[in-house]
């Protein structure tokens, strides 16, 4: 099955300035994880590569679901190297929010990736919202959840390639 | 020789003291330390004296000591809370006390022995008049061997410091163990401002023995009589009781009794010896290493250490189990051939009932290992006219639906 898109709609430049909330969002036939990953595939691959408080080394990055994890062959297939993500199962959706907070707040991660299976409340995720802007993170919300649209930065939605 | 001597101690605290110096002594209730050898490394007595303080506090402890020249006389001049002898001042105190002291006066190990006859010839000391310890020194050791006998020669070198005193050196044994009473308490809240001090006792107990916490158990006693147990791995060993709290706070977060706790019990169960290492002022990459280290342990606490980690890979065609979550990352060089399979696993596998507008393309098919109740499944990819796509597989043991992954 091939990547339903791939990373030439992505904008790497873009990306590497990018810090904050973004919401990624499948359409039909769209994979919002595959897009999400493939952010990270295209941001190690940039060259120059973004400046990061991490000092020439690659940084850490971090995916936190209650439903599952993600399955790492397959991130492997994508170059992301596994010695660099952490997976955390969480045994709720609300623990995926405040893992996610505490994760930001840490600052160890570059990339943050969230895949509730239910949306949080707004208080929260405004919280998440400012914590993510303050310590630069790029924190992907996966979830067809709508939020609300003053905390999310950017929306990315996994759609079929055109044909 | 300096000698800082405690009347009243505690395993737990002699064990804490080994940190400022390896000659400790424990003889029944009372500590002897050497400090000698260590003065230089803590930049003096007065530095010395005043973690030992700090420690005693942390032990809650009294803080009656005696700081003095040799360790035989320090009992004798245990004659109030403090005794603070300055270096080469031992002797005119010593001199100056009642001569019923002499009772305490020599090795701490044979006094309990020696009661008796020390009793008896001091009585006889103070009926032929001699009131101070002065009075007995004054006389000559032929004149105190005719009058007092063997035991007045003896109790006279130990004065005069004319013997050496060997005592054996204290080594740690058994687990460090602390309990706290819980039965006062009513939030957790309260639990929590009670685990600091009990943390603080470990720190200093494991900094004494210098080792690292790797792995420590547990038990909470309920009024039902019930005890829930939890044994925790620590990713990263450390020593510092603030790392241990902050472990803590979020497994009590997340725990639940279905009685009140009347008692807390913690246990260090395993341990490594102390690495001494620092953290380089200008290398973040080690500080980042060791930050994630601790975030990673308080996760595995919270969430199980099945549940969190780095992937590493695994030869197996199951797809739940061809990779584990470990700590440390490795990087493992695997070819792994994935191409029909999804980036996301629903863990476990949710029960699916697909529709028949679904349309299902056969991927592949497996078998679970033999020893499982399950035997095989028939995976698909399930395109429904809407939605996402997912991965589902048939279970031919149970005649059951499962969605085990998703495209979305």
């Amino acid at each position: 099955m091939r990547p339903v898109l791939s990373s030439q709609f992505l904008n790497p430049e873009a990306l590497q300035s990018f810090y904050g909330l973004a919401q990624v969002t499948s359409l039909p036939g769209g994979s919002k994880t595959h897009l999400a990953f493939e952010c990270l595939s295209v941001s190690l691959k940039a060259d120059p590569p973004a400046p990061t408080h991490f000092e020439g080394q690659t940084p850490y990055f971090i995916f936190i679901s209650d439903e599952g994890t993600i399955y790492p062959p397959a991130l492997k297939v994508l170059g992301i190297p596994l010695s660099r993500v952490l997976t955390v199962k969480t045994d709720s959706s609300d623990q995926v929010w405040k893992t996610g907070l505490e994760a930001i707040q840490t600052g160890l991660f570059s990339f943050i990736f969230l895949r509730p299976s239910k949306t949080c409340p707004t208080a929260n995720l405004r919280k998440l919202q400012l914590w993510a802007e303050r310590k630069k993170s790029k924190v992907f919300v996966l979830s067809d959840h709508s939020l609300p649209h003053w905390t999310i930065k950017k929306k990315i939605s996994a759609s079929l390639p055109p044909r | 020789m300096r000698i800082l001597f405690f009347p009243n101690t505690t395993p737990a605290f002699t064990e804490s003291v080994l940190s400022l110096t390896p000659k400790v002594s424990l003889i029944k209730n009372t500590l002897y330390l050497d400090i000698e050898p260590t003065l230089k490394l803590f930049k003096g007595e007065e530095n010395l004296f005043l973690k030992a303080m700090q420690l005693s506090e942390t032990f809650s402890l009294n803080s009656h000591f005696v700081l003095t020249d040799r360790p035989e006389w320090a009992q004798a001049l245990n004659t109030r809370p403090e005794v603070f002898l300055l270096p080469g001042k031992s002797t005119q105190p010593l001199l100056n006390l009642d001569i019923s002291r002499l009772e305490f006066i020599g090795d701490p190990q044979k006094l309990e022995e020696e009661k008796k006859e020390r009793t008896d010839l001091i009585r006889f000391m103070k009926r032929v008049g001699l009131k101070t310890i002065a009075d007995f020194t004054r006389l000559s050791a032929t004149a105190i061997g005719r009058r007092f006998g063997k035991m007045g020669v003896i109790l006279l070198d130990w004065v005069l410091g004319n013997r050496e005193l060997l005592l054996p050196t204290f080594v740690p044994e058994g687990l460090i163990h602390e309990t706290i009473d819980t039965e006062e308490l009513t939030s957790l809240e309260s639990l929590l401002l009670e685990l600091p001090p009990v943390l603080n006792r470990i720190e200093s107990r494991l900094i004494g023995r210098a080792q690292m916490v790797k792995s420590l158990e547990i038990k909470f006693h309920l009024e039902s009589k019930n005890k829930l147990q939890k044994q925790y791995h620590l990713s990263d060993p450390t020593q510092k009781g603030e790392i241990l709290l902050k472990l803590l706070r979020e497994l009590l977060s997340d725990l639940t009794w279905d009685a009140p706790l009347q008692s807390l019990e913690i246990t260090i169960t395993d341990t490594v010896p102390y690495s001494p290492g620092q953290l380089s002022l200008f290398e973040t990459g080690e500080s980042l290493f060791s930050d994630l280290s601790q975030y990673l342990t308080r996760l595995r606490a919270k969430f199980g250490e099945a549940q969190v980690g780095f992937p590493l890979l695994q030869e197996s065609y199951l797809p739940e189990k061809s990779w584990t979550p470990t700590w440390p990352p490795q990087e493992k060089e695997s070819s792994h051939s994935t191409p029909h399979r999804p980036l996301f696993l629903f863990n476990p596998p949710k029960p699916c009932h697909p529709l028949s507008s679904w349309t299902l393309i056969p991927s592949e098919n497996l078998m679970t290992e033999w020893w499982n109740k399950s035997g095989i499944r028939k995976y698909f990819i399930a395109i429904p006219p809407r939605g996402s796509r997912l991965w589902l597989y048939w279970d031919l043991e149970e005649k059951a639906w499962y969605a085990h992954g998703t495209f979305d």
